[in-house]
C-alpha cells in the first residue's frame, strides 16, 4: 500500500548488499523523501555507495530489500517495487531523465535529434520544446551539429536538455561536471538548477565537487561509513545540514 | 502500469541512422554481401537461362516431340481415334505404307523425287515453321526441296506417281499448289506433304487399284459378298462321310438337319423339292468359291446348294426394323431375282411383309453397324410370308461383309468398294515434353516400340538436375560465408556500440526494442548488398547475353532470371541476414543500461 504522499520520490529501509571475494559492502538507506522541484545533492567518497544507490533510483539495479520505493507523478504514485523489465524502462522513458558525465550522448545522432529522443520515445509529436530548451541553454546554434562537434560545456548541457524536455518528474545527474572547467561546472549548475525549479523538477546530482554546491542545493545527502567487522562494511544515507 | 508501446519505427530510424553515420563501415558490408550475393545471383542466372533456352528449344522444336513407331503395322482408324483422344496427344495423322512414300513434282524448273508424309490441320511440324497444312489439292515443301525445285508458296508443281505394271510404267499425275514451305530447321531433306487422303489415293494407284477421282486408271477393289453356311437340299440324309467331305477344307464346320418349321426360322423361306434340307455354318464367313467346292463334292447327288447369312437385323428408313434373310433363287421358291445378279440396282431389292410399304430411296442400314447406308427397292409383286425381309443373297453377302469389314457404296457406279482396314504407322505429337516418355511407354506396353527423343529431354533434365545441386552446393558455401561475415560484422557492431545501448535503454528503450538495432541494421545492410549485387548481376548478364547474342535466337538468352526467382533469392538473402543478427540479437539483449552510467 503506498500512502498518499507530496514526495516524488519516496524510499523506506532500503537494504542492497553487495559481496566481492568475500568482501561484503552494505548499502542502507533509512529513508529518502524529496518534495518536487527540489535541488538535491548526493555526495561522498569513492566506494561509498552513491553508484549503487544511483542504480537503484535510476532502476537499472533492483535492491534486494526495500519496504516501498515508489514516484509520484499527476496520477499519483507508482509503486516500483513490484514493476518487471518492460514496465521499469515505462517509467525511465517519462519520469526519469538522466544526465552522465560525459553527457552520454548518441554520437549518430544530431544534437536536435538527441534532445527530441525522450520526447519521439513518448511519441510527443510536438518537438516544439526541443528548441526552447535549447534556446534557454544557449545551445541553440548547435541543434543540428552532431556530437562530435561540440565542446564539453556543449554535451553536458545538450545533455541536460535531454534529460528535461520531456519535464519528467526526477533528473538524475551523475558527476555532470566533471568533465568541464570549474567556470564552465557554474554555468551549467546554475543553468540546470534554474531549469529543474522551473520545470518543478527534483533533480539528484551527484558529486565529488563540494565547493560547486555549497549553498547552491536545497538538500544534502551523504553516507555514514561504518566498518561492522573485517569483511564488512555498512554504508547509511544520511541527510545533512551543511557540508 | 501499463507496459509501454514498442518504438518499433524509431528503432529502425535510429538504426538506419547509426549506419548512414559510419556510412563507410556500412558500404563496406553492403559489399562484402553483394560480393557473395552477386556471383551466386550470376551463376543461377546462367544455369537457368542456358537450361531454359536448352528446354525451350527442345520445347519450340516440334520434333522433340514426335512419336514415330518403328514397325509396320495395320492400325485401324477406331484404335487411331481412341489414341487421339489422348489428353497427351496434341496432334496425330496415320500413314499410308512406304510403297507410296516416294513421289515425283514437277515445276518449271525440274523435276524432284521426293519423299511424301501425310498432314493435316494443325500439324506442329508444319504451324511450328510457318507453313499451312495442306488442303487435298495442295502440298509444302521442305526448304531443300523447294529450293530444289525453285518453287515458292502459290506455285503450282505436277505430281507424278508411277507404278511397275508388267514391264512398264504406268503414271498418275494431277496438279498441285504449294501452300507453304517449312522453315530450314524442321527438315533438311527433301520432303513433301500432303493431305493424308492424297497419300491414300497415291497409296491405292501403286496398289493397281484406280483413284476416279483423281482420273487415275486401275482395278476397283469390289467388295465381294460373304456367307456364314451353305444351305444343302438332298434326296437321301448327309451321312458322316460325306459330312467329312464337305467340311474338310471349305472353312464351314457345323451341320444340322433342318424341319420345315426350322427352315422357315432358320432360312426364312421353306424348301419343298427336297426330301433332306441340311444347313453346315461356319463362324467364318466364306465366299462364293466355297458354295462351288460344295456343289463340286455334291456332283451326281442331285443336290441343291444354295448361300445362306445369318438373318441380319436391319432398319429401313427411320422406323421399322426387321430380319433379313436371304433367299436364293431355286427350285419350289417364288423369287423375283435371277440367280445370277450383276453388282448393281439389281442387288438392292427386298421383299417385305404385305403390311410394309417402302417409300421410294428408303435407305437400308444394320441396327449393328451403321456405316452403310443403301436405297433400297420394295418388290410389290411378291411378300414375306412372315414378319421379316427377304433380299437377294448378294445383298445379304454384302451386309454380312460390312460386318467385318469397312466398305463404302458408291452411288455413282453403284458399286460396293472395300475400304482400306486400317494404316501402317502414324505420325504423333505429345503435348508437351513431359508427355513424351509416358506416351512411349504406353505404347511398349502394346508392343509397339516408338521412336522419341526421350533420351535428349532426359539428359537435358539431368543436366538441369546435376547443374541445380552444383549451384546449391556453391551457393551454400557462398551463403555460409556471407552469413558468417555479416554475423562477425554485426556481433563486432554490438560491441562496439554497447554503451551507446545502454544508454538507449537508459533514456527508456525496452530490451525487446532495443533487440531489433541489429536486426534492422541486418536487414539494412543485406538490403543493400541486395541492390549492389542485383546491379551487379543485371550488368553482366547484359553483358553475357550480348556476348552470346549470335548463337541466341530472339527471345532466348543465356543468363536470366525471371521475377519470381529474383524474389525468392532476395527473401532468402534477407532472411539468411536476419538470422545472422539474431546473434548479435541475443548480445543486445545481455546489456544492462547501468552501463551507460559505469562506463561514463
Amino acid at each position: 500500500m503506498i500512502p498518499k504522499t507530496a514526495h516524488v520520490l519516496s524510499v523506506r529501509r532500503l537494504t542492497h548488499l553487495r559481496s566481492q571475494a568475500g568482501v561484503h559492502f552494505q548499502l542502507m538507506v533509512p529513508k529518502m523523501n524529496l518534495a518536487p522541484g527540489q535541488f538535491v545533492a548526493l555526495v561522498g567518497p569513492s566506494g561509498c555507495g552513491k553508484s549503487t544507490l544511483l542504480d537503484i533510483l535510476g532502476l537499472t539495479l533492483k535492491p534486494q530489500e526495500i519496504e516501498s520505493f515508489s514516484i509520484t507523478d499527476h496520477t499519483g504514485p507508482i509503486d516500483l517495487t513490484a514493476l518487471g523489465h518492460a514496465e521499469l524502462a515505462g517509467v525511465r522513458s517519462k519520469h526519469i531523465g538522466y544526465v552522465l558525465q560525459t553527457g552520454g550522448l548518441l554520437p549518430f545522432l544530431t544534437v536536435r535529434q538527441n534532445i527530441a529522443l525522450p520526447l519521439r520515445l513518448n511519441r510527443q509529436k510536438d518537438l516544439g520544446p526541443v528548441d526552447v530548451i535549447a534556446q534557454t541553454l544557449g545551445i541553440k546554434e548547435q541543434l543540428d551539429k552532431l556530437p562530435s562537434f561540440l565542446s564539453g560545456g556543449q554535451r553536458q548541457r545538450v545533455a541536460i536538455a535531454r534529460a528535461l524536455v520531456h519535464k519528467p518528474e526526477i533528473v538524475l545527474a551523475d558527476e555532470p561536471t566533471a568533465a568541464v572547467d570549474e567556470l564552465t561546472a557554474r554555468e551549467i549548475r546554475d543553468q540546470f538548477k534554474t531549469l529543474s525549479k522551473k520545470l518543478n523538477t527534483t533533480t539528484i546530482m551527484v558529486t565529488h565537487d563540494r565547493s560547486l554546491i555549497k549553498g547552491q542545493v536545497d538538500r544534502i545527502f551523504s553516507f555514514n561509513i561504518e566498518r561492522k567487522t573485517r569483511k564488512l562494511t555498512l554504508s547509511t544515507l544520511q541527510e545533512v545540514k551543511t557540508l | 502500469m501499463k507496459r509501454p508501446q514498442k518504438p518499433t519505427g524509431l528503432i529502425a530510424g535510429l538504426a538506419w541512422a547509426d549506419l548512414r553515420h559510419e556510412w563507410v563501415l556500412s558500404l563496406c558490408l553492403c559489399l562484402a554481401v553483394a560480393a557473395v550475393v552477386g556471383p551466386l545471383l550470376l551463376l543461377f542466372g546462367l544455369k537457368t537461362g542456358t537450361i531454359e533456352t536448352l528446354r525451350s528449344r527442345l520445347l519450340q522444336d516440334p520434333r522433340n516431340r514426335e512419336i514415330r513407331p518403328m514397325i509396320s503395322r495395320s492400325f485401324t482408324p477406331e484404335w487411331l481415334d481412341k489414341l487421339k483422344a489422348d489428353p497427351k496427344i496434341a496432334f496425330l495423322v496415320p500413314t499410308t505404307r512406304s510403297i507410296s512414300a516416294s513421289v515425283e513434282l514437277t515445276s518449271t524448273a525440274g523435276s524432284l523425287t521426293l519423299e511424301a508424309q501425310p498432314s493435316a490441320q494443325n500439324d506442329p511440324l508444319l504451324t511450328q515453321n510457318n507453313a499451312t497444312p495442306p488442303e487435298e489439292n495442295q502440298c509444302v515443301l521442305s526448304d531443300e526441296a523447294a529450293r530444289k525445285l525453285c518453287a515458292k508458296t502459290g506455285d503450282e508443281l505436277e505430281l507424278t506417281v508411277k507404278r511397275l505394271k508388267g514391264s512398264s510404267f504406268e503414271a498418275g499425275k494431277t496438279r498441285l499448289k504449294i501452300s507453304g514451305i517449312l522453315d530450314p530447321r524442321a527438315t533438311g531433306r527433301d520432303m513433301v506433304y500432303f493431305h493424308l487422303s492424297l497419300l491414300e489415293n497415291i497409296e491405292q494407284f501403286k496398289d493397281g487399284q484406280a483413284v476416279p477421282e483423281l482420273n487415275w486408271k486401275g482395278a476397283v477393289p469390289l467388295a465381294e459378298p460373304v456367307f456364314d453356311g451353305v444351305v444343302i437340299g438332298t434326296d437321301t440324309p448327309i451321312d458322316p462321310v460325306l459330312k467329312i467331305k464337305l467340311t474338310s477344307g471349305t472353312g464351314l464346320s457345323r451341320l444340322e438337319t433342318l424341319t420345315a418349321d426350322a427352315q422357315l426360322t432358320r432360312l426364312g423361306y421353306v424348301l419343298k423339292n427336297k426330301k433332306f434340307i441340311s444347313l453346315i455354318s461356319t463362324k467364318r464367313a466364306v465366299g462364293q468359291d466355297v458354295l462351288t467346292t460344295v456343289s463340286n463334292r455334291l456332283r451326281g447327288k442331285n443336290a441343291l446348294v444354295l448361300p445362306w447369312v445369318h438373318p441380319l437385323e436391319i432398319q429401313l428408313g427411320e422406323d421399322i426394323t426387321l430380319l433379313a434373310f436371304a433367299l436364293p433363287k431355286a427350285d419350289g421358291l417364288t423369287v423375283p431375282w435371277a440367280q445370277e445378279l450383276p453388282m448393281g440396282p439389281d442387288w438392292r431389292q427386298i421383299i417385305l411383309p404385305e403390311d410394309i410399304r417402302l417409300t421410294p430411296d428408303s435407305l437400308l442400314t444394320l441396327v449393328k453397324e451403321d456405316r452403310i447406308n443403301i436405297p433400297v427397292t420394295q418388290n410389290n409383286t411378291i411378300f414375306s410370308p412372315g414378319q421379316f425381309a427377304l433380299i437377294p443373297p448378294q445383298l445379304a453377302g454384302i451386309l454380312n461383309l460390312s460386318l467385318r469389314r469397312n466398305i463404302s457404296w458408291l452411288p455413282q457406279a453403284d458399286q460396293f468398294i472395300l475400304k482400306r482396314r486400317g494404316y501402317a504407322a502414324f505420325r504423333m505429337y505429345a503435348n508437351t515434353l513431359d508427355d513424351v516418355e509416358p506416351l512411349k511407354l504406353q505404347m511398349e506396353a502394346q508392343d509397339i516400340p516408338v521412336h522419341t527423343e526421350a533420351e535428349r529431354i532426359r539428359d537435358i533434365r539431368e543436366l538441369d538436375k546435376h547443374l541445380g545441386m552444383i549451384f546449391w552446393l556453391i551457393a551454400l558455401g557462398g551463403l555460409l560465408g556471407g552469413a558468417g561475415s555479416l554475423m562477425a560484422s554485426l556481433y563486432a557492431s554490438v560491441e562496439r556500440k554497447r554503451r551507446d545501448l545502454g544508454v538507449l535503454g537508459l533514456i527508456g528503450f525496452t530490451r525487446g526494442s532495443l533487440l531489433c538495432f541489429p536486426l534492422y541494421q541486418a536487414f539494412f545492410l543485406t538490403l543493400g548488398g541486395w541492390i549492389l549485387a542485383l546491379g551487379f548481376y543485371t550488368g553482366m548478364a547484359a553483358l553475357i547475353n550480348r556476348l552470346f547474342s549470335s548463337q541466341l535466337s530472339t527471345g532466348e538468352s543465356l543468363c536470366r532470371m525471371n521475377f519470381d526467382h529474383l524474389a525468392y533469392a532476395a527473401a532468402g538473402v534477407i532472411l539468411l541476414g536476419q538470422l545472422a543478427a539474431a546473434l548479435a540479437a541475443r548480445r543486445v539483449i545481455s546489456i544492462d543500461p547501468a552501463e551507460a552510467l559505469r562506463d561514463e
